[in-house]
């Protein structure tokens, strides 16, 4: 793996640029894929957002100023996309939020790149009825398996809160999936 | 072994100092068991064969396209905005004008502000209505090329008829 460094400083560099962003791609693709899947839901719009998100760090790069990690740079962004995302997709359909997110989990049972069961299929529900920032915490924490101090400096929010919000989250999603 | 001052119970040396500790622990636990019992440790998402392959050439691609794709400029913008704009006073003004010929209230006496907020409370006139109103050869053309808009209304415009800003290209300075 590339150094943080190292990398930024080739990526603003315009004759080594093309291969560093090369690097990039290849180095945090799965990554942050999974992370924009868990909040689309769909792999196409996923891939979608992927490419967009690579390419806003394309342009952005510039302007990067290490203030925070390079990683938490793009996960930033990704997670900024997967939502406006969202957000263009609810607009465009006419719906509200909410039925968004039960129109993404319904949509799950047709997706041949969904292959959940019964049980897996319901934590999608919970997970719909989760507000944004916990259902974030919970993917982050329980699926990626991130640190709380990784996800404060994406989410920009304290550990103390984010505790919080994963420890209601897993709450709220356990009621649902003992509910019938 | 300490000894409660009032009856005689004893207890642990240190109980109470680590008490906060040991609950904690214990609540990570409970969560831990039953996070692992009842929520599955994968959400079954899958991906088509090799795509992970696949993302580096498309990325290179896409940001390759995006490059080329020609950036409207704000300023371009402008000029409809100029155009509609000059429309919509050109409308204003020949209302204003009909109503001082039947109402004798002179049209300087009113300022545009007051004009337009008038037609803004009137919610049963729609903008097919006013286009009816309009002969097209009164409209000053002039206008389009005199009248300067402030930066500031132009935003306000956007802010308040724009959907999705992101049609139009800021150069994302927003990120960093």
């Amino acid at each position: 793996m590339v150094v943080e460094e190292t990398l930024v400083a080739e990526l603003k560099n315009k004759e080594t640029q093309g291969k560093a962003f090369e690097v990039l791609v290849d180095q945090y693709k799965e990554r942050l894929y999974w992370h924009i899947r868990r909040i689309v839901l769909n792999h196409d719009d996923a891939d979608d957002v992927l490419q967009n998100t690579f390419i806003k760090v394309y342009r952005n790069i510039e302007g990067f100023k290490a203030n925070s990690k390079l990683y938490s740079w793009m996960y930033r962004i990704a997670t900024n996309e997967s939502l406006t995302f969202l957000d263009k997709k609810s607009k465009k359909l006419g719906k509200s939020t909410t039925e968004m997110q039960e129109y993404l989990v319904e949509n799950l049972e047709a997706d041949v790149y969904f292959e959940g069961d019964a049980i897996q299929l319901k934590l999608q529900e919970a997970l719909a009825t989760l507000p944004d920032k916990q259902k974030l915490v919970f993917n982050m924490k329980y699926f990626q398996e991130m640190k709380y101090e990784e996800i404060s400096e994406i989410l920009e929010t304290s550990v103390g809160a984010l505790k919080t919000s994963y420890h209601l989250a897993s709450k709220k999603i356990e009621a649902y999936l003992k509910a019938d | 072994m300490k000894k409660d001052s009032n009856k005689s119970h004893k207890l642990p040396k240190g109980y109470f100092e680590n008490f906060n500790q040991r609950l904690m622990d214990r609540i990570a636990a409970e969560d831990a068991t039953t996070a692992s019992t009842l929520i599955p440790k994968t959400d079954g998402f899958t991906v088509p064969e090799g795509y992970f392959e696949a993302v580096q050439p498309k990325v290179s691609k896409a940001v390759a396209t995006n490059k080329k794709t020609k950036v409207i400029p704000l300023l371009g913008l402008k000029n409809w905005m100029a155009i509609a704009a000059s429309i919509a006073i050109a409308i204003v003004t020949y209302l204003g004008i009909n109503r001082t010929n039947t109402n004798s209230i002179a049209l300087d006496s009113l300022s545009n502000a007051e004009i337009l907020a008038y037609l803004n409370n009137q919610t049963d006139v729609t903008t097919y209505d006013l286009a009816e109103l309009v002969n097209p050869d009164n409209i000053n053309t002039n206008l389009f090329s005199e009248t300067q808009l402030e930066e500031e209304l132009i935003l306000d415009y956007f802010d308040e008829n724009l959907d999705d800003l992101d049609t139009i290209d800021f150069e994302y300075e927003d990120y960093e």
